[in-house]
């Protein structure tokens, strides 16, 4: 049943005369040989069974398939690639302490800064002294027309064996060894016996030892400082225990305890492991 | 054409007997040319005749039927762009078969041969969207809301569509002695 709303009429009134006049003129009809034409095939679809070509149902089911299986496998996947829970709380643990690498950085760029500086000054005071030395030695030497003594072993930097130096325990105890690490032949040189001949010599060998008090003292403060530098210097947990523990296996205690002391101060949470734990609550008995 | 679908064939034959003129018309009238038009009928009613399986009730037959209609006209333009319009002037026996009753003064015959030679010329020089609706409430008989839905645009669009189609050919037929006729007639 055609539908007929008041639009619809009003458009048919209007169009009342054209349309009389439209079918007057419209008359054509097609021709009986395509009437056959559509007939014979309407008649040929007919007879055909309705085949319904419903492509609609297979390609749903495909597809929840081909998404299906491409889930599933991506789920497997991501189950064998998840790592264990304490793993992942042990990587948690270490990423932790490296979240204020930003302050620590910036510091031990300071400390580099301050380390490259340093040694300079240090050598040019170093030398200056040295001179001041060997100026006091002519001119002993000289005065007092005493053969020369022996040649002086090479610009010694600490007395070791000095009561002020293993005062300083266990941090000058270290440096000394720092020393001792950096110029063997120093230490050596510092260790040979030395000839005692009368008081010009013991005058001499006090001025010397005066002297190079102090310019061991630089020097091992400069030691201190670049090696502080390098503690500074941006490292990984793992890595400074590493070295803490090699320090223990090479017999270097002080270094170890001192390393220790900074691991602490860098990572205060950081749980030790237990070797290095028994080693710390052996050494707190030493140094208190 | 639910019963067609199923199978029974003489109603497929009192469908096309009810729309065969009508829609055979709408493609003439569209594509201009009688051996066009015959293709692309066909092709409408082929299309029909396959879709028959797919058919389903979602709106009157007529809508259905021009939908497709609509369609293979366009794809025929698509083919074959309109280059010229038609000249009922070149070929009147063609295109103008216009009846009149028995023993009617061939002066008068001559008048509405003349008339109507007037209205398909207005018709095939409407806007081709114009004509469209003009045709499908003619020739379809279809409410606006139908012509909206074969076009694919909204209803005040194939409103405003038919109703200047319709004032056009009311103003190219005024001055053709169209009103004089529609009194005398």
């Amino acid at each position: 049943m055609k539908p007929t709303l008041p639009e619809d009429r009003e458009i048919g009134e209007e169009a009342a005369e054209i349309s009389r006049r439209y079918r007057e003129v419209a008359s054509e009809q097609p021709s009986p040989r395509i009437d056959a034409a559509i007939l014979d095939a309407a008649r040929r679809e007919a007879a055909r069974p309705p085949v319904v070509r419903n492509w609609q149902i297979p390609a749903a089911v495909a597809a929840v398939l081909v998404i299906g299986v491409s889930l599933s496998l991506l789920t497997r996947e991501g189950v064998d690639s998840l790592p264990p829970l304490d793993q992942s709380r042990k990587q948690a643990e270490v990423a932790k302490p490296s979240a204020p690498s930003l302050a620590m950085k910036s510091e031990a760029f300071k400390n580099d800064v301050d380390a490259r500086s340093r040694p300079s000054r240090d050598r040019s005071e170093r030398g200056d002294r040295e001179a001041e030395v060997r100026r006091g030695e002519e001119a002993v030497i000289g005065h007092s027309q005493v053969p020369a003594a022996p040649a002086p072993a090479p610009p010694p930097v600490q007395q070791f064996d000095a009561p002020a130096a293993t005062a300083r325990a266990p941090a000058a105890n270290v440096t000394a060894e720092s020393v001792a690490r950096a110029q063997p032949g120093v230490v050596e040189a510092l260790k040979e016996p030395r000839p005692a001949e009368g008081l010009l010599q013991d005058e001499q060998a006090a001025e010397k030892k005066a002297l190079t008090d102090a310019g061991g003292e630089s020097r091992a403060k400069s030691l201190r400082k670049q090696q502080s530098a390098a503690v500074a210097a941006p490292q990984s947990p793992e890595q400074m225990l590493r070295d803490i523990e090699e320090l223990i296996r090479n017999g270097r205690q002080a270094d170890a305890r001192l390393q220790l002391a900074e691991f602490h101060k860098r990572y205060p949470d950081y749980r030790l492991p237990d070797a290095l734990q028994a080693f710390e609550r052996e050494a707190q008995p030493d140094t208190k | 054409m639910l019963r067609y679908r199923n199978g029974d064939t003489r109603a497929f034959e009192a469908l096309y007997a009810r729309h065969r003129g009508g829609l055979f018309r709408y493609v003439l009238r569209q594509v201009g040319f009688r051996s066009a038009a015959d293709e692309v009928f066909q092709e409408v009613w082929m299309r029909i005749v396959s879709s028959r399986a797919r058919y389903r009730v979602e709106a009157r037959f007529a809508t259905f039927l021009y939908s497709i209609a609509h369609n293979c006209v366009m794809d025929h333009f698509r083919r074959k762009p309109p280059l010229q319009l038609i000249s009922f002037d070149d070929k009147p026996d063609e295109a103008l078969q216009v009846p009149g009753p028995a023993g009617e003064q061939p002066e008068r015959l001559a008048q509405r041969r003349q008339t109507a030679q007037q209205l398909l010329k207005a018709l095939a020089l409407l806007p081709d969207e114009q004509r469209n609706a003009f045709l499908l409430h003619e020739e379809g008989g279809l409410t606006l809301e139908e012509i909206a839905t074969v076009m694919g645009v909204g209803r005040e669009t194939a409103k405003s569509r038919l109703r200047y189609a319709l004032s056009k050919l009311r103003e190219e037929l005024t001055g053709s002695g169209f009103e004089n006729e529609a009194d005398v007639a």
